[in-house]
């Protein structure tokens, strides 16, 4: 999965416009390459990741998922796209304000790759993009472990 | 004991009286035998005199008709025959008294040899008469001769009287001298016993009289036990009740009464009379419980309801248990005793624990709204500003500037206290799982978290070789992270801090607030540092929530030492601050080993 097989497809499910709208700009001022798609809520995404038409060169290489979200949570979504092969390429990146112990874990259980806390600095947020989305995640999911899997910034 | 003492004299009494009693059998014995070989010699005695007296007359009988008979040879007047000669028949009431005495005592006597001797002197008498009435005339010497002969055997009747009179009287001189030596020996004997079995029976006396005070006294003691007893039942709303499983008898103390609001004594006690005054739903459970229990044997513990003469309602605890008495009975003692205001009590506590509970809950859950939803807007003041920050500011004008800064520094202040205020309601949970952590390791990460601020102070820390404790160990992380920080912080402008951190030996006992510690139970951890220190007399105010010291020149929550202490309790420990303003500050901590 590198950067030269067509465009980087980037999802983000988070039910706050405001975050929504920081991390759209955020990637368009790092002037990165690739494809962004945004949703509003975790039923908005499972519907659109699990719409017949999504071929499996089209699955997205990244998403970036809240966890606190009405209607379906981001802790429901992980566990419904990790019971789902066709997915299994696809890297989750947790995005969330809180830092509790118990959704650390949960997540991580659940199948998540990384868990980032929303920062309170944009800069802060161009970085963590950027350091995500060039991790080689190959190498990344082979060391899993606890003390890796919260990114720390 | 006592009583011992008095079952131990009772049997001492007991045999000085039964050795008292036997003493006085055996010299009543002795003195009736005594009294019986008197009564017999004095008997014997007066026999003997009888008999004397019947052979006198005798002697004497024969002597008149002798004299009667010479008479009548000398004048011939046969009236003097006829006057004064006692036939040979006139004797036969003497000789039967005689022989009838005589039966009694055979010793050298024998009446037939009297009576032969007699019979003789009659025949003599009758041949004497014979030949002087027949024939005046005849030669005297016939005469002569018979009457010597008669002579001779009066004579020899004579004797023989006279020789058993000697006999008589040397036998009643034997029994006197026997018998005064008898009773004279007989009364020493019986008076040494008589005083003896008194003076036996006077200290036995004594000794009963002296008991009986002890007992006395001891009952005396007895009774008041008793009312004390009492009184205590009343006071503590204990009673107590026994049943013995031989005689089927129940008996009840008197407070057992005043706990069902009667009299002493009011019914009899019996289970049947106290079923009544108890809750309808309880009877059916107290009576199995009880009949089980008598028949395995097992003891009973119950809590009952019953109702008092003026219906109120009471709980009652019942225990009872088995013991054997005195005489080897098996018997159930039992103590019931009021248990309705602690009942209560305990109620009203469990109900004043649920309202807790749900405050805390409700309290808990408004932490994490502070705490969780209050940093969601925050986070987004902060993005927004560091945007404009970013982009916008230099197109603010100077007090737009100075505003902007502020703004700034009020909402980091703000993202701090939130945190902290996570950190705090995470200390109070203080739920977690206790490991065996080496401490030099979580100083070895908080080092690596304070990197930053540590750089930017040239901070100088000393680490010592610290223990194995077991901790919560993300809790003593943020417990060397807060102390570190507030080191740090507090350092003064113009020195670099000096921090160290090390485990101290407790030498002896080591008194801090009047705990005492000691080696053997606490690890001594000393965090020490060269800031700005404080004055000793906030030592204990620094640990409170939202207490601060330094409100101008520092920033701070004042909830970073108040989670440390909060973190220390959660270990059962302690943490006290010492300090001398403008030196430094020292933090003891002592953890349980």
């Amino acid at each position: 999965m590198g950067n030269n097989i067509g465009t980087f497809h980037i999802l983000l499910a988070d039910d706050d416009a405001d975050d929504r709208q920081f991390f759209s700009e955020a990637i368009s001022e790092l002037r990165m390459e690739h494809k962004l798609s945004l949703f509003k809520d975790g039923k908005e995404l499972m519907d659109y990741l699990e719409h017949p038409d999504t071929q499996e060169a089209d699955v997205p290489h990244i998403l970036f998922l809240d966890l606190n979200m009405p209607c379906k949570t981001g802790l429901d979504c992980l566990q419904e796209i990790r019971a789902n092969s066709k997915f299994k390429d696809l890297s989750i990146a947790i995005y969330s304000t809180s830092s509790s112990e118990k959704d650390i874990e949960e997540t991580f259980i659940g199948g998540a790759n990384i868990y980032i806390k929303k920062p309170n600095d944009f800069s802060k947020l161009k970085k963590v993009i950027k350091d995500v989305v060039n991790i080689n995640w190959q190498f990344h999911t082979s060391g899993l472990n606890m003390e890796t899997f919260l990114f720390s910034i | 004991m006592k009583s011992a003492y008095l079952y131990k004299s009772s049997l001492v009494i007991k045999i000085a009286l039964g050795t008292a009693i036997l003493l006085i059998i055996y010299i009543s014995c002795v003195f009736f035998n005594q009294m019986q070989n008197l009564g017999n010699s004095v008997e014997s005695m007066s026999v003997s005199n009888k008999r004397l007296l019947e052979l006198e007359k005798i002697l004497s009988t024969i002597s008149v008709n002798e004299s009667s008979v010479n008479t009548f040879i000398i004048t011939g007047d046969s009236t003097y025959l006829q006057k004064r000669f006692a036939p040979k028949e006139s004797l036969r009431p003497q000789f039967e008294r005689l022989r009838k005495f005589t039966a009694k005592s055979t010793k050298n006597f024998n009446c037939d040899s009297l009576q032969a001797l007699i019979d003789a002197r009659y025949d003599l008498f009758d041949k004497v008469l014979e030949s002087a009435k027949s024939d005046h005339l005849q030669p005297n010497f016939v005469l002569n001769f018979q009457l010597a002969k008669s002579d001779t055997i009066t004579d020899k009747i004579r004797d023989y009287v006279y020789q058993s009179l000697d006999n008589e009287a040397s036998n009643v001189n034997q029994y006197q001298i026997d018998h005064r030596y008898e009773i004279e020996t007989s009364i020493i004997t019986s008076f040494l016993l008589v005083t003896v079995a008194l003076f036996i029976l006077l200290i036995s006396l004594r000794r009963i009289s002296s008991d009986l005070k002890d007992m006395k006294k001891l009952n005396e003691e007895l009774q008041f036990l008793n009312y004390t007893f009492n009184n205590a039942e009343k006071i503590a709303g204990i009673s107590h009740w026994k049943y013995n499983l031989r005689t089927r008898k129940y008996s009840f103390s008197d407070n057992f009464y005043n706990l069902i609001g009667l009299n002493p004594e009011t019914f009899e006690p019996s289970m049947e009379n106290v079923l009544p005054y108890l809750h309808p739903d309880d009877r059916d459970r107290v009576v199995e419980a009880y009949t089980h229990s008598l028949t395995n044997k097992t003891p009973t513990s119950l809590i009952f309801r019953l109702y008092r003469k003026n219906g109120d309602m009471r709980y009652i605890k019942s225990i009872g248990s088995f013991a054997e008495n005195s005489r080897g009975e098996l018997v159930k003692i039992g103590v019931n005793y009021d248990i309705t205001e602690q009942y209560q009590n305990t109620i009203s506590l469990e109900e004043n624990n649920k309202d807790l509970r749900i405050i805390n809950a409700e309290l808990e859950s408004f932490n994490n709204i502070v705490s969780h939803d209050l940093q969601e807007p925050l986070r987004k003041i902060q993005m927004f500003i560091s945007r404009i920050d970013e982009n916008e500011f230099t197109s603010l004008s100077e007090t737009g500037q100075d505003y902007f800064k502020r703004i700034s520094a009020s909402a980091n202040r703000m993202q701090n206290l939130l945190i902290d205020l996570v950190n705090y309601s995470r200390a109070m949970k203080g739920d977690k799982a206790f490991v065996k952590t080496n401490l030099n390791e979580i100083v070895a990460e908080v080092l690596n978290e304070l990197a930053a601020n540590i750089e930017e102070k040239n901070a100088v820390i000393h680490v010592g070789n610290l223990p194995s404790v077991n901790v919560i160990p993300f809790q003593i992380h943020q417990l060397f992270i807060n102390l570190l920080a507030n080191s740090i912080k507090f350092s003064k402008q113009d020195t670099p801090p000096e921090i160290n951190i090390s485990r101290e030996k407790i030498v002896g006992e080591e008194t801090h607030d009047n705990v005492i510690f000691a080696d053997k139970q606490y690890y001594k951890i000393v965090v020490s540092d060269n800031g700005i220190g404080f004055r000793q007399e906030f030592a204990d105010k620094i640990f409170q929530l939202f207490r601060r010291l330094e409100k101008e020149s520092y920033e701070g929550t004042g909830i970073g030492l108040a989670i440390c202490k909060k973190i220390i309790e959660n270990h059962n420990g302690f943490i006290f601050a010492e300090s001398e303003e403008g030196i430094g500050a020292k933090f003891i901590i002592y953890l349980p080993r």
